[in-house]
Parts: structure tokens; C-alpha cells; sequence
């Protein structure tokens, strides 16, 4: 467990030292601004509600989750720091968490910046504020599993543009793919397979305060999945 | 301390590692040469846990790496080939990060008593940045220690590697090529430390430079092609080998030696090699090893009308058992 923390520490201490994080960070907070403000245009419409800040999350989070997940494991193999980190004396899941908890502080801390947004406008009118909870914990939910994904894309990857590309295409698919339907049709059992497997699908109803259990867990069970094929890959790695 | 039992490690076709039996003793620093392409690395590798074998058993301290990879890593301290590190941290933070994790995991994993205590002690923040600074202090770092590892040239980052294995006191400490890129003041210390390091904890070094492994190991051994054709203590393998190849002694004959003579020695029974010394008239013959003995050159000088001038065996230096030893197909 104590080890567990120190390789988070580590994990952060890199994070808030690389540029790629300052990066991601302005871009989703200027780009969720922007499309709040600008394209929604939320000072035209008389509604009390942060809705559209949040709806853009997903498609942001698209670029933003892998800029912060393609070191990761890939940087590890091709500086050859993984000799360090992997000849510790802890277990592949530990590496694993620790490297996740790392990694999800860095986005807490981005999705903590968006706060004085919600602070800002809250006088304007009278918002929900269990719908900009129910929000936030939508997003957390979202940025943990595009989190866990991007670092199993990472730990198959040995440079970090292949892990960035893969992880964005991955979460890209994720996350327009319960949108197909719009475009082309398609068979209703087809459909709803495809409904449930976007990340998007299920950030619906957090965007419009509902708190749905059943998408918590299909966000819980997903990262838990690509956290412990993350772990399976790197054992294999070390049997390979 | 470390046993290794019949380890097999393949990439592909490639047999990079081949039935590899050997023990290592506590308190003794053993040299492991081998050319380029030999398995010292991958050796390395499955020793300290980062690769398991495909075949064969590694032993630290009665664990096997394979079943209990956390327990047998904690007694490890490890300096990977090319001393890998994170660029972005500071060579404090960096050891800070290495002896939370691994003294942190000692005492959850249930190391002995000795160990617990320990890692107990080095968790006390005080005592922890007493402990950092002293090991900074042992490995030459301290002018650096607060600069990010990128900024830092190739002899610092070894040395901070050196460090970040020595962080949590292991048992075990197994080094890859440590002092490469020192230069030779540097090196004569890092030779002098791993011989101190030698006086408490199982030490294995990897080199090219038979002369360091000379200069720092009581024990070797030589891998081959992925085999181990040599292996105990210096002093018995260089005496062993050598009559196994053969002896080498200098010879200088009055009158000096001329391409006739030379042509001549070349084609005597019981010479295997000849080569003229540079600058001294002599030349260093090595005989067959079932050769009797100098007696093949006193006859030699005979027949030709020669005197001998000078008649001196050569003790068989390391450099020359592993030339051999490697040049050659692998030894049963």
C-alpha cells in the first residue's frame, strides 16, 4: 500500500513537470469555455444551467486523457526506466493502481480548475446544484475509465505518439459509437449493443442530474477491466 | 544467496540464456564477462525479476522470483545497462521515491526482523533524509542532488543509479556494466565502494573490462552464447583455465628470431600459438595444452643451432582464459 503511494507520488512529481499536462489542462479549460460560451451560446439562452459545459466533456476528453496517459507505460519501456520501476518489490497491480492514482489526481486537479466557472455564474440565476454534482460526478466517472484505457493503450505501445493515437482513436470510437444510429441505420439489438458500449451513452443522464447506478457501474467495471489487463500485460511482458 | 538452477530464456528462436546453473555465495563480489551477446543482460534480468524464465528456477535467499516476485525483489538492489532514469526528477526525489517504495514494501512484505527494523527506522522522515543524504554522500552526488536527473552527465546518472540500488541496504546487489561511463577517477572509486559493498551483501557486476572484474571480484563467471563455460573464484579459474589452454611462456633465442625460425617454431609439435613481443627481440609462445613443458622449446633450439636467451612462463592472465574461452565453440 506504502509503495503504492510513493510510485503515485512519483507519478505525479512527473506529471507536474512535463509539459504535455500544462497543455492538456489549457486546452480543456479554454476549449470547454470556448464551446460553453461561444457555440452554445449559454448568455443567449435564458436556461440556469451548466449542461452544455458538460456535455462537451466526452469529446474534449478525447484529446485531453491521452496527453496524459502516453508516457505512461510506453515512456517507461523506451527509457528503460521500466528496469527501475518494474524490478521493485511491488506486485503488477500495484504498479498499475499507483500509476492510475497518479495520473487521476492530475485530472481532479484540471477538473477542479473548471470550478470557478460553475462559482462565477452560480449568482446569475438559479441552478441545480445537485445537477452540477451529479455532473462533476459524471465527469470524474468518464476521465477515470478514458484514464485507465489510455494507460492499457500505453502499456502496449513503446513510444508515446503511437500511445497518444491509439488512445484517441480508442476513446473517439467509445465515444461516438452510441451515436452510429443517427447516421446509418441499424438494427435495433445492434443499436442498443452499441448504446450500451459508449462512454457517452451512459454520461447522459449525469449531464442531466440524474445519478444512475447502472452507469456507475458500467464506468467501474470498465476501467477495473483495462486496469487488470493492464497488470495481465505486464506480466506478459515479463514472461515474453 | 542467489541460486540459479538450469535457467532457460528464449526471445523468439533465440536461446538467449541456455540451461545456466550457478550458486553465489554471501559477502562475495562475482564478476560476470561474457562478449557482446552472451545473455549477461538478460542473466541480469530474470536474477533481479524483471524477465521470468522460461524454464529453470531463480533462488534470492530460498525464494523463487517466479512464485514470490515481491518478497525475492525486496532483497534486491539493481543497476540496470545504461543506468535508466526519470529525467524529470531530481536525484533526491528519485531516492526519496526508491526507499519509500522498496523499504515501505520490506516491512509490509515480512522481511526478518533486521529488515523491519530497518525499514521502520528509514521511515521516520528524519532518520529517512539522513539515510538519503548519507547514500548521496557514498556515491559523490551531492553537488547535483537537487538538479532534474535530464540536466546530468552520463557519469552522474550511473552514479545516482548506483545509489537508488544501494537506497534500501539489500542483500543482494547486481550490476550492469556500473562503471561505463566514469571516467578513471570515478572509476577507482566506484570499484573501491562495490568492494566495500562486497563486505555485506551478495554483489554481481557485469563487465566488458576484464581488468575491473580483476580488480573488484573474488569470483567470476564467464557466459558464452547464452552458457556458462567458466566459472569460481579468479585466482583457481585463471591457474585451471590456463592448463586447460595451455601454457605461455616468453622465449628469446640468440641469435634473434627471423621469419625461417619463426616459419619453423610455427610447424613444431607442441607449439599452439606464436607472437613476436614488440620491441624486446622475445616472442610469447603458447604450448598445446598435452605439451611437456618447455622441453619442447630446449629441443627446438637444439635442432636449429640456437642458444636460449631467455626462458620465462607467463602466468595466464583472465583476459586471455576469456579470449579463449569465448573465441572458441562452447566448451562441454
Amino acid at each position: 500500500m506504502n509503495g503504492l503511494l510513493a510510485l503515485t507520488r512519483k507519478e505525479l512529481r512527473i506529471q507536474f513537470s512535463s509539459p504535455p499536462m500544462y497543455i492538456a489542462t489549457a486546452f480543456l479549460l479554454s476549449a470547454a469555455a470556448m464551446w460553453f460560451f461561444l457555440v452554445h451560446g449559454f448568455l443567449a439562452r435564458d436556461t440556469a444551467t451548466l449542461r452544455g459545459y458538460f456535455a462537451a466533456m466526452p469529446l474534449l476528453l478525447v484529446l485531453v486523457i491521452p496527453a496524459l496517459t502516453m508516457k505512461g507505460w510506453a515512456e517507461e519501456y523506451r527509457l528503460g526506466t521500466s528496469e527501475l520501476l518494474l524490478t521493485l518489490p511491488l506486485r503488477s497491480v500495484e504498479l498499475v493502481v499507483g500509476k492510475y492514482l497518479g495520473t487521476m489526481l492530475i485530472v481532479l486537479c484540471m477538473l477542479l480548475l473548471t470550478l470557478p466557472v460553475a462559482f462565477l455564474l452560480m449568482p446569475l440565476g438559479e441552478f441545480d446544484l445537485g445537477q452540477i454534482v451529479t455532473e462533476y460526478i459524471g465527469t470524474i466517472l468518464i476521465s477515470g475509465t478514458a484514464v485507465a484505457l489510455g494507460l492499457f493503450i500505453s502499456v502496449l505501445c513503446t513510444n508515446q505518439s503511437t500511445a497518444f493515437t491509439g488512445a484517441a482513436g480508442l476513446l473517439l470510437v467509445l465515444t461516438l459509437i452510441g451515436r452510429l444510429e443517427v447516421l446509418i441505420s441499424l438494427p435495433g439489438p445492434l443499436a442498443g449493443v452499441l448504446r450500451y458500449v459508449s462512454l457517452d451513452t451512459h454520461f447522459d443522464g449525469f449531464v442531466r442530474g440524474v445519478l444512475d447506478f447502472r452507469a456507475l457501474w458500467y464506468y467501474l467495471w470498465l476501467t477495473s477491466l483495462c486496469l487488470y489487463l493492464t497488470a495481465v500485460v505486464l506480466e506478459a511482458r515479463r514472461r515474453a | 544467496m542467489i541460486d540459479v538452477q538450469d535457467v532457460c530464456k528464449s526471445y523468439g528462436k533465440l536461446r538467449a540464456v541456455d540451461q545456466v546453473s550457478f550458486s553465489l555465495s554471501s559477502q562475495r563480489v562475482t564478476g560476470l564477462l561474457g562478449p557482446n551477446g552472451a545473455g549477461k543482460t538478460t542473466l541480469m534480468r530474470l536474477l533481479t525479476g524483471y524477465l521470468y524464465p522460461d524454464a529453470g528456477v531463480v533462488l534470492i535467499d530460498g525464494i523463487d522470483i517466479a512464485v514470490h516476485p515481491a518478497q525475492a525483489r525486496a532483497k534486491i538492489g539493481y543497476v540496470p545497462e545504461n543506468a535508466p532514469l526519470y529525467p524529470e526528477l531530481t536525484p533526491y526525489e528519485l531516492l526519496e521515491f526508491v526507499l519509500a517504495a522498496r523499504a515501505r514494501s520490506a516491512a509490509a512484505l515480512g522481511q526478518s526482523t533486521i529488515r523491519k527494523q530497518t525499514g521502520r527506522r528509514l521511515l521516520r522522515r528524519h532518520g529517512q533524509r539522513e539515510h538519503i543524504e548519507s547514500v548521496i554522500e557514498k556515491v559523490g552526488i551531492s553537488e547535483v542532488k537537487s538538479r532534474t536527473i535530464g540536466s546530468l552527465s552520463r557519469g552522474y546518472k550511473q552514479r545516482v543509479a548506483v545509489g537508488a540500488a544501494l537506497i534500501a541496504s539489500p542483500q543482494v546487489l547486481v550490476l550492469d556494466e556500473p562503471t561505463s561511463a566514469l571516467d578513471p577517477n570515478q572509476t577507482h572509486e566506484m570499484r573501491q565502494l562495490i568492494r566495500e559493498l562486497g563486505h555485506d551483501a551478495t554483489v554481481l557486476v557485469s563487465s566488458h573490462v576484464l581488468s575491473e572484474i580483476e580488480a573488484v571480484c573474488s569470483d567470476a563467471v564467464i557466459l558464452h552464447r547464452g552458457r556458462v563455460v567458466g566459472r569460481g573464484d579468479i585466482a583457481s579459474l585463471r591457474r585451471e583455465l590456463s592448463a586447460g589452454i595451455g601454457e605461455r611462456i616468453r622465449v628469446a633465442f640468440d641469435p634473434e628470431y627471423n621469419d625461417d625460425i619463426l616459419v619453423a617454431l610455427r610447424s613444431t609439435p607442441g607449439i599452439a600459438e606464436l607472437e613476436p613481443e614488440l620491441n624486446t627481440g622475445a616472442l610469447l609462445v603458447r604450448l598445446q595444452p598435452n605439451a611437456e613443458g618447455p622441453q619442447v622449446l630446449f629441443d627446438f633450439a637444439a635442432k636449429q643451432g640456437l642458444k636460449l636467451k631467455r626462458l620465462e612462463p607467463l602466468e595466464g592472465g583472465l583476459e586471455e582464459v576469456f579470449r579463449v574461452l569465448t573465441a572458441e565453440e562452447v566448451l562441454p
